[in-house]
């Protein structure tokens, strides 16, 4: 079977299966449109993924290269958050930086069951918590209007004026 | 809400909401199949309640003698409270089951308020004193620019600095705010070395520091303040410091990303994930946010929430904005963990409805469907009838005239046997309604009897609204407002009556 390589955007270059490659919608089209098939020696760069984020990514793309393709989306099912694989789970187990990078490189190698699986384990973690909570959760910072802060604020003057 | 008025903050941040989520899971289990403590012959068997609630009998018993209308909530709460509370709290027995502690939270929080007011007008006379001092600073002085520039300057001098956290206010948004941080962290900086030998956190600002400073200058601040560059770096170390634990979100940008650097579309796919409660949550955060989820829920799927959430809701003006409706019904309500419970109905499957429940439901809510008493509305969420709604209309001639109350009705499996838990869902100034929304009232605790349905709950519930029981209170300082000075009290619940029941004002 034939490889590929890929250079990610610290110079690394990572050897591996087109099969498992594959998986990368955009690194798929690419292979295809420069007919590198079966060229062996070709460097596919993907300027938008580090080293270390690539590494995971493949690790994912290598754990899941048999799965079936993923289901096309139904809007009228109702999306689950709680059929995250227990290896899936285990592999998300990571800083949010690495959470978010991992998104943005599913994103843009255009990975669907790896970004599907990402954006639930964010999905999970906004899940049931209230604004504040959120904004703390992520690091948000609060940007709406002063006047309403000041509402907030007038809620708890009861007790203040006491 | 500062912290959590059960615990006190013990347990950790309660993010504006009354409880923090680990006391919520103590007191309000998610779990129907779990039951409250409370017996019908609860009198009796006091002696054989398990002790993990109060180690003092005595307390327990006084509690279980309180007059009609205890206002124990399931575990005593406010009856504890009002044994100790009122000496203030005692912060060695932060006990979320809230029992023997007797903690008063109420107390607790409002004194803590209060010195941070007094703190803060002292503050006030000295930035005044510094201002007055400020012309005569020395040079290294007035490389940093006057305090009274910088707003909120009052609050830097009360913390020395460099002690990792930041107790500020964070900065106000925007680069050109950098600035002015930056020289807040300055002046602390400048002062820090002389607050901290002093280990005074109430050292004065840089007026008093000042002449403190001409008095008894140590070897390193003489140092410092010779050696410009070497005060500069310093000052420079700190606010980078502090930049980088406080304005973390805005270095995150450039090092690694934060959920801000997600492009709209995967932000989209992550809200397709979320319920309904969640992307009203989600739609607070913040602002670009609120577009992204304006732009993705129609105000028509807004509606359908409205209707499938809160199906006794009614208006009588023409709503455009459903959105606005349900993000008010959201904000009116005291706890939105609670919501959260209402909203996803965890009816256990495994557990089996009994014959007599489901006849005593199924005819309960007929008759409350059939001849609704005046200004109550009941119903089901779910069909094993385990999750109600209810709305009281506020009585004629109580400061509540007007507002729509929702509440919220639990009915366990082992209904009649135990009572319902009732909960109010739109927030009220009321002494037998606590900031959770628990209600105080004795026949759906200990005085549960199975001649009462949720008929004759809701009305007693109504009759509170006209009057409240003050000898005991679930929110002692409204009970004392009530009773001290009535006219205050009706103001007050007046004011919240406006702004949480009554919608169709703002709506229209």
């Amino acid at each position: 079977m034939p490889n590929i390589k890929l250079q990610s955007s610290d110079g690394e270059i990572f050897t591996v299966d087109f099969e498992i490659a594959k998986s990368s919608v955009t690194i798929k089209t690419m292979v295809e449109d420069l007919g590198l098939e079966d060229e062996d020696e070709e460097i596919v760069p993907l300027p938008n993924v580090n080293s270390a984020i690539l590494r995971k990514v493949i690790q994912w793309a290598t754990y899941h290269k048999d799965d079936p393709p993923p289901p096309e989306d139904d809007e009228n099912k109702e999306k689950r958050t709680d059929d995250i694989s227990s290896w899936d789970a285990d592999f998300l187990k990571v800083d949010q930086g690495t959470l978010f990078e991992l998104i943005l490189a599913a994103n843009y190698l255009d990975i669907k069951g790896l970004l599907d699986v990402t954006c639930k384990t964010v999905a999970n973690m906004i899940k049931g918590k209230s604004p504040e909570e959120i904004r703390k959760t992520f690091n948000i910072k609060n940007d709406f209007t002063q006047a309403e802060e000041e509402q907030v604020r007038k809620e708890n003057e009861w007790c203040e004026e006491k | 809400h500062e912290s959590c008025y059960i615990c006190n903050g013990f347990y950790g941040p309660n993010f504006n909401e009354p409880v923090c989520s680990t006391c919520h899971l103590f007191l309000y289990p998610d779990d129907l199949t779990q039951e409250p403590d409370i017996v019908l012959s609860c009198i009796k068997d006091d002696g054989n309640d398990s002790g993990n609630e109060c180690d003092c009998p005595q307390e327990r018993a006084d509690s279980i003698k309180t007059p009609p209308l205890s206002c124990c909530s399931y575990n005593n709460l406010s009856a504890a409270a009002n044994n100790s509370g009122f000496n203030g709290g005692d912060p060695s027995s932060h006990n979320p089951l809230g029992g023997g502690g007797g903690n008063n939270p109420y107390q607790g929080g409002g004194g803590g308020r209060r010195r941070g007011r007094r703190r803060r007008r002292q503050e006030g006379e000295e930035r005044e004193d510094e201002a007055e001092s400020s012309d005569s600073l020395t040079s290294d002085e007035e490389l940093l620019p006057p305090a009274g520039a910088v707003p909120g300057g009052h609050y830097v001098f009360n913390v020395p600095a460099g002690m990792g956290q930041h107790p500020h206010r964070p900065p106000p948004d925007g680069v050109n705010h950098d600035a002015q941080w930056r020289n807040q962290r300055r002046e602390e900086g400048d002062s820090s070395g002389s607050e901290l030998d002093e280990g005074d956190h109430h050292a004065a600002g840089i007026g008093g520091h000042q002449q403190q400073e001409e008095e008894h200058l140590d070897n390193q601040q003489n140092q410092q303040h010779s050696d410009e560059p070497e005060l500069q770096r310093r000052i420079e170390e700190l606010s980078s410091y502090n930049k980088a634990t406080h304005i973390l979100a805005a270095s995150n940008n450039t090092q690694t990303p934060s959920i801000q650097s997600l492009p709209p579309e995967v932000l989209i796919t992550v809200f397709s994930y979320l319920d309904d409660l969640s992307l009203c949550s989600v739609s607070k955060a913040c602002t670009r946010w609120f577009t992204i989820i304006a732009d993705l829920i129609p105000s028509d799927q807004w509606r359908y929430f409205v209707h499938s959430r809160f199906p006794l809701f009614t208006s009588n003006v023409k709503i455009s904005n459903w959105y606005q409706v349900y993000s008010r019904l959201v904000d009116n309500s005291p706890c939105y963990a609670c919501l959260q419970h209402m909203i996803t109905p965890q009816t256990s499957s495994l557990q089996e409805d009994t014959a007599w429940r489901h006849f005593r439901l199924h005819k309960e809510y007929n008759d409350i469907k059939l001849d609704p008493p005046d200004g109550i509305q009941a119903q089901p969420l779910d069909t094993k009838r385990c999750h109600w709604m209810a709305t009281i209309t506020g009585p004629v001639a109580s400061p509540y005239e007007g507002g729509v109350f929702y509440l919220y009705i639990r009915i366990p499996f082992s209904y009649p046997m135990h009572p319902p838990k009732v909960k109010f869902i739109t927030r009220i100034f009321h002494p037998n309604v606590s900031r959770h929304g628990d209600v105080g009232i004795d026949c759906i605790q200990h005085n549960w009897s199975l001649a009462l349905t949720l008929n004759k709950v809701l009305i007693s519930v109504q009759s509170l609204l006209t009057d409240p029981y003050c000898l005991v209170c679930m929110e002692p300082i409204v009970g004392e407002l009530y009773v001290t000075n009535r006219t205050r009290f009706d103001e007050y619940a007046r004011a919240w009556t406006r702004k949480y029941a009554i919608l169709d004002t703002e709506l229209n």
